[in-house]
């Protein structure tokens, strides 16, 4: 069979639905991805008001399965097909943790709302130089970065994963609960406008590693008033190599909404058809299948 | 194949000892060699990128099919694994 589906998923930032985007991971809204989805979510929210239960949040079909694997429970399954997004079974979980230190996507995280009061812990890895404590507090962060409020530091853990790798688990109100994806032991300023144009001012680095465009090329083509993705595509090659688009979409979509005045909605998204990724003229015709 | 079991593989000629089950981007990583294509236009050195088989990064020409992306590829006793359009920044091409 072919293996186009497992891993030609191209979302492309249409972040509608169970997004597998190529937008790394955008947070779901709390509420609503309580319906379900991947997982399942709104199990592992009910159970963890007995035990803590792993909630994963794996967006992206790629080769990887250390969740699985780590997992002596057997509660989370990927499966034979390695890029098959993983389903935990939140009934069979003991909160051990191992899948949240292994996770090489920080996709994985522990929820335990056994304290009630409208609190959760929420247990997520860190790996950065200074040493969280217990009893002080620290920023949650979404999956895009973005500060949630603070926290207090239940417990610190260095439980498997790499050696650096270590838990943290934050008291946070149950509202956050499930968008906190991160933790910051103090603030950063990089949202700083003029950091922000410093680092940018740096020197040009490549948008589209495909056709290897380089920023100054995308902002002088987008100079030139096009009013669309599409264009501004068709205009630079931007875009339009082997990987489709997969890794510079999102950020051509941001500059060229910023030149044109225009919103990134309005400005539309790229028309990715298949195959979503090279594929050899025979396996299109049935006669290899190896995965080349 | 028992997974872990050295393998030989053949970069440019080279012989490079792999780990049967692992991708050739990995084993070319553990051997040093960083690079696996040139780019088109730049001519620039690439190496793998995202490693999970998405950019295209690390696309070489495997037992002569070209553009194979080295890391979803796991290494065959006997592979050869080939720069595409050949080695430009000497024979170690590290
Ligand atoms: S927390 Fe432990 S038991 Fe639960 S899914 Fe992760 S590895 Fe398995
Ligand atoms: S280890 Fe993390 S990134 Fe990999 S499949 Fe599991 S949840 Fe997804
Ligand atoms: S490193 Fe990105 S496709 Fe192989």
């Amino acid at each position: 069979m072919l293996r186009l589906r497992k891993t030609g998923t191209v979302d492309m930032g249409r972040s509608s639905g169970k997004g597998k985007g190529a937008d790394g991971g955008r947070p779901r809204e709390g509420g609503e991805s309580l319906a379900g989805g991947h997982g399942d979510w709104a199990r592992a929210w009910e159970v963890s008001r007995r035990k803590a239960v792993a909630v994963i949040d794996c967006r992206q079909e790629i080769p990887c399965n250390p969740c699985e694997t780590a997992c002596s429970k057997g509660a989370i399954r990927v499966g034979e097909d390695i890029c098959a997004l993983p389903v935990s079974d939140p009934e069979a979980c003991d909160g051990c943790g191992r899948c949240v230190a292994v996770c090489p996507g920080m996709a994985v995280f522990l929820l335990d709302r056994r304290a009630g009061g409208g609190m959760a812990a929420v247990t997520v890895p860190y790996e950065m130089g200074e040493e969280p404590r217990a009893g002080e507090e620290a920023r949650a962060v979404d999956g895009e970065g973005k500060e949630l409020g603070k926290g207090k530091i239940l417990k610190v853990t260095a439980a498997g994963g790499t050696a650096a790798t270590k838990l943290v688990t934050l008291e946070v109100p149950e509202e956050w609960a499930l968008k906190v994806r991160g933790v910051r032991l103090r603030e950063i300023f990089i949202e700083e406008a003029e950091e922000v144009e410093g680092y940018r001012g740096a020197g040009d680095c490549i948008v589209c590693r495909c056709e290897e465009i380089v920023r100054s090329e995308v902002e002088e083509t987008a100079g030139h008033g096009f009013r669309s993705l599409a264009a501004l595509r068709r205009a630079s090659r931007v875009g339009l190599g082997y990987c489709q688009g997969r890794f510079c979409l999102e950020p051509l979509r941001r500059e060229l909404a910023e030149k044109s005045g225009r919103t990134v909605e309005e400005l539309g998204f790229g028309s990715p058809r298949p195959p979503l990724r090279p594929v050899r003229l025979s396996r299109l015709g049935g006669g290899d299948v190896r995965d080349t | 194949m028992v997974a872990g079991e050295e393998v030989t593989i053949f970069v440019d000629g080279r012989r490079v000892t792999a780990r049967a089950g692992e991708p050739v981007a990995a084993a070319l990583y553990a051997a040093g060699i960083r690079t696996t294509r040139f780019s088109r236009r730049r001519g620039e050195a690439r190496g793998p990128f995202c490693m999970v088989g998405r950019c295209t990064e690390c696309v070489m020409t495997v037992d002569g099919v070209e553009n194979v992306r080295t890391c979803t590829t796991p290494v065959r006793d006997g592979m050869r694994v080939e720069t595409p359009g050949g080695r430009r920044h000497g024979p170690s091409g590290a």
